[in-house]
């Protein structure tokens, strides 16, 4: 079947960079979506995304649409005819189909005969669809943030200049934003400002890029990218592979022409990491490093002109990066004349939270918990104190007042320069990571105790004055810092039961918290836990069993849960599971506490068999359960399932003497007690 | 216009002078600056209230601006606490705005094939006006010397059509076109009798201001006359006099600044203040709406007046 290119592209004004990509996305797939339903065939979708335009080409759109094959089920055949005559209901069906009751055949399947009319939608020019189809697609558009112009009310993220729909040669005539579409698009602002009339969709992108523009975003990132290298190894530098950078940049351009500038190499002085967030934060520059990997006092901005005198370009450059690094230098001299610790006392005078007192109140909190946490581990906890003070102290740094991205970082590089020990100023420079889902804990066991304690207060404390998050309202960032929490928790080295260390960052608190508080926090706790295990793969009735043991230590229920879907498919672990569900069955009627089992008063053999099939497995899942061998476990466990189902059998634990029936009872409790450490098996589906 | 009498925009007031001109060009009405305390050109009834309504309206000035807080005793070379913004408005904006301004730059001398202009994400918000709108800051070679922005709404109205806002930064562009790095040091005017630079005309100020604003501004009168605005302010409102209930809010949103200036202001009751300055300025442009149409939009397109009149349109 022939083929054409379709050509959709919207001129504006430079579109906000935090939307082009996300919009260029809800094109392309919009289109795909909309061209598939009306059964359009084509090879491929290429994005236009650029600062003046957005849009698609279509490439190898068929020119016709596919047929379809149409079947409609009417009534039955008796109800269809009445005397050979056609019945009301078939009329009536024949009526909403536009046809004529000569029209229909006749289906037979095994529940009887109906009326059926079946017939072949013919394919339609794919040209009288196109005008509806991006009409849709426009309609359906995310906007985060539109706007209006002018005395229009159309919106859209910047004001609209043009439109350009072009199937080959030809203009799909429609509206939109009250711009008749045309033939006609536009270079680049400065080197091409004359209109371009497209005669074919096809030689769009080359009569674009003889026009200074390169519309297709992954086309020009990856030049804009292999330009700037080209640029760095002219000058026997290296330059670091930063993709948000460079999309970022990708969104500002549409002709990259990369220049290298410098700054003074007295510069180099000061904190690379404040260096390189004035060039990258404030600038959108690259840096660059020498062969021997030290931070080199070249940057490479990306122009978006071919500039008739780049000098000017560079030199205007380097006086703005200059007056930034002239910014940073005074921040970092102005640091350094106090050390880290004299910050301390500043903290006293911030506020942390109403009624959460300072920040300084904040860290003799945290202080408290790390040592305790770091004590229970067995670190040096001096060290945990002295890096518990200091956490907080960069935050009156003027380096982290001006990029506050520093955070902590800063904290462990002055602190080095103070000489603290090292692993201090190592657990200060991790405090805030993992900072996202692609951001790693912290690498040292001090690191990840200051950052659980932090956290651990943080979250108590916010849930003690009744703020956890709400919806999707989440000002204090809790969701986060408590998946922070479960994430540093699964390092090495630290691995705790996090129920104890939740109740004690509550008591700390300088605000009585109601009972719930806790049983809010843990049910808060559970539901990340949850969350970051279903992205896992593991069902929630598993995970619900392995948050069902007793402890809190949310490194053990992912092996737990993970021994349990590992699990699943083992001949024992049905029955395992039935017999533990007619267990907690059994042992919810009862009331009141049970207590310890008697041997003597177990009179039947099975249940003297059940107890002593126990006692034999017991200690050995609790070895495995200690060696967190909990695959292991689970097969030691599912060995007492014959003696459990002989015991169901055999025995009726509702017995007529009081004392037998306790007994049974507390047999029960025993096993389920035994096997409560690989999580409550009661919850898993069967 | 003749070369002779171009103005010399390697100075100070000659650039002032040759964006005047230019904008005086394209149809500007050219005002001088409010004669007022504000932060910002914004701020001017120009901007604020103009944005307001149907009616047309282009207009440039230049607004000495002054942000108490970012004094330096004259001895930053980048920052005071009293500097120049050159604004224009244009309602609605025209569709060629950008180029206007692109065009604006070449008559400085700002030739956009030689230099690098980059339109860069930036939404701008007013918190004490209740306005904001949607645009960019621009970059000369890497370094913010305008802020463009399309009003979407002020004074919690929404603007409809819309105020193409450009607010020029000053000094910044003429440390670039005169190519020094403190703005103290930026020639003024040439004379006869030499150089007239900024530090000339400006350091003191800055240093008695700083001094000023940081420590010797009596806060118990600021308070007082913070209270004072605002009541008065309301009461001008009910009597329907919307201009001078707007130099109240001028008058409430300055005494403010220095509150904050002096650290008076706690951090949480910083947000009162403001939600209070935003009140007036919110009863403000309800009134000023009200009284502009009750004289029938004079200035509006027969259109649009017809259509935010309520009258059933042609």
């Amino acid at each position: 079947m022939s083929t054409t290119t379709y050509l959709f592209e919207i001129g504006c004004e430079e579109l906000p960079t935090s939307s082009l990509e996300q919009l260029r996305d809800a094109l392309v797939s919009g289109f795909e979506t909309a061209l598939t339903t009306e059964r359009a065939t084509f090879a491929r979708i290429r994005a236009i995304a650029a600062p003046r335009r957005l849009g698609v080409l279509v490439e190898e759109l068929s020119l016709s649409t596919e047929p379809k094959a149409l079947f409609k089920r009417g009534p039955a055949v008796s109800q269809a005819y009445k005397d050979g005559q056609p019945t009301g209901a078939l009329l009536g069906f024949c009526k909403g189909l536009g046809i004529s009751p000569d029209e229909v055949s006749v289906e037979e399947t095994e529940k009887g005969a109906w009326v059926a009319y079946q017939t072949i939608q013919p394919g339609q020019p794919i040209a009288d669809r196109l005008s509806e189809v991006t009409q849709q697609v426009m309609a359906q558009l995310p906007l985060s943030k539109p706007m209006r112009w002018g005395s229009g009310r159309a919106v859209f993220p910047r004001p609209v200049h043009w439109i350009v729909a072009l199937l080959g040669a030809d203009v799909i005539p429609f509206e939109l934003f009250g711009i008749a579409t045309d033939r006609d698009s536009f270079g680049h602002r400065v080197h091409s400002p004359e209109k371009i009339t497209l005669q074919h969709a096809s030689k769009y992108l080359e009569t674009l890029s003889s026009h200074y523009v390169l519309p297709d975003f992954e086309a020009r990132k990856a030049l804009t990218w292999q330009k700037i290298q080209d640029v760095a190894k002219a000058h026997h530098l290296t330059v670091h592979e930063d993709d948000s950078l460079l999309r970022e940049i990708t969104c500002l351009i549409e002709w990259p022409v990369p220049l290298i500038g410098q700054f003074e190499e007295g510069f180099l002085n000061v904190p690379e990491i404040a260096l390189i967030a004035a060039m990258r934060g404030h600038q959108k520059y690259f840096h660059t490093r020498t062969d021997s990997g030290a931070l080199s006092n070249h940057f490479i901005t990306v122009a978006n002109i071919e500039s008739l005198q780049p000098e000017q370009v560079v030199s205007g450059n380097q006086r703005v990066i200059r007056a930034r690094l002239s910014d940073a230098r005074f921040f970092y001299e102005t640091d350094r004349q106090s050390s880290l610790i004299s910050r301390r006392e500043a903290l006293d005078r911030i506020a942390f939270q109403p009624g959460l007192g300072s920040l300084g109140d904040k860290t003799e909190r945290v202080r408290i918990l790390t040592r305790e946490i770091a004590s229970l581990l067995s670190l040096n906890e001096p060290n945990a104190d002295r890096a518990a003070v200091l956490s907080r102290c960069d935050l009156v740094s003027e380096m982290v007042l001006e990029f506050d991205e520093l955070q902590g970082q800063i904290g462990g590089i002055y602190a080095r320069e103070d000489g603290e020990e090292a692993e201090v100023a190592d657990a200060l420079a991790t405090l805030y990571r993992p900072a996202g889902p692609t951001d790693t804990p912290p690498n040292s066991i001090l690191g990840c105790v200051l950052g659980l304690a932090d956290r651990l207060d943080t979250l108590a404390g916010l849930f003690a004055i009744g703020q956890p998050p709400t919806g999707s309202k989440d000002p204090f960032g809790l969701r986060r810092a408590m998946l922070a929490v479960l994430r540093i928790n699964a390092e090495p080295g630290v691995r705790i039961d996090l129920g104890p260390w939740l109740r004690r960052a509550l008591t700390l608190q300088p605000v009585q918290s109601e009972p719930a508080v806790i049983e809010q926090l843990l049910l808060f706790l559970r539901d990340r836990e949850r969350g970051l295990l279903l992205d896992d793969g593991i069902p929630h009735d598993h995970i619900a069993a392995a948050q069902g043991a007793p402890d809190v230590n949310t490194y053990l229920s992912r092996l737990r849960a993970k021994a349990l879907f590992a699990f699943r498919s083992d001949a024992a672990f049905a029955s395992l599971i039935a017999s533990n569900k007619r267990i907690a069955n059994i042992l919810e009627k009862h009331d009141g506490e049970i207590g310890e089992m008697t041997p003597k008063l177990l009179k039947e053999p099975a249940e003297q068999a059940l107890a002593q099939t126990l006692s034999g497995i017991q200690p050995q899942i609790e070895m495995a359960v200690s060696r967190e061998n909990y695959g292991s476990a689970l097969e030691i466990a599912a060995s007492i399932a014959p003696a459990l189902d002989t015991f169901f059998n055999d025995v009726l634990v509702n017995d007529p003497d009081g004392a037998i029936r306790e007994n049974r009872y507390r047999l029960l409790h025993s096993v389920r007690a035994a096997l409560m450490p690989l999580g409550d098996l009661s919850e898993v589906q069967a | 216009m003749s070369s002779a009498h171009s103005p010399d925009v390697s100075t100070f007031q000659g650039l002032i002078l040759a964006l005047q001109q230019y904008w005086a060009d394209k149809g500007c009405v050219i005002l001088q600056p409010y004669d007022m305390e504000v932060g910002a050109g914004t701020f001017h009834p120009a901007t604020f209230l103009r944005a307001l309504g149907p009616e047309r309206w282009n207009a440039a000035y230049v607004q000495p601006s002054r942000r108490p807080t970012d004094g330096r005793y004259g001895e930053n070379p980048n920052r005071g606490q009293h500097y120049y913004q050159f604004q224009v408005v244009m309602k609605p904006n025209p569709p060629n705005l950008v180029d206007l301004y692109f065009d604006s730059l070449a008559v400085l001398g700002i030739d956009p094939k030689i230099h690098d202009l980059r339109l860069v994400e930036d939404n701008w918000e007013s918190p004490t006006l209740g306005a904001w709108g949607l645009g960019w800051e621009v970059w000369l070679n890497g370094m913010e010397v305008t802020q463009f922005t399309y009003f979407q709404q002020a004074g919690g109205l929404e603007c409809y059509p819309v105020t193409g806002e450009l607010t020029y930064g000053l000094e910044r562009i003429a440390m670039y076109l005169q190519n020094v790095e403190s703005m103290f040091d930026l020639v003024w005017t040439q004379t006869a009798d030499g150089p007239v630079t900024y530090g000339d005309v400006f350091l003191q100020n800055e240093q008695e201001m700083s001094a000023y604003n940081f420590e010797h501004a009596n806060t118990d009168w600021l308070f007082k006359a913070f209270d004072e605005a605002e009541t008065a302010c309301s009461a001008l409102l009910e009597q329907s006099l919307p201009l001078p209930a707007y130099e109240q809010v001028l008058k409430a949103s300055h005494t403010f600044n220095l509150l904050d200036a002096r650290h008076a202001i706690s951090v949480t009751e910083r947000q009162r203040y403001i939600l209070r300055v935003r009140t007036l300025a919110r009863g403000v442009a309800e009134r000023y709406y009200a009284v502009r149409k009750a004289k029938g939009f004079p200035l509006a397109d027969a259109a649009l007046r017809a259509e935010l009149l309520g009258e059933a349109s042609a």
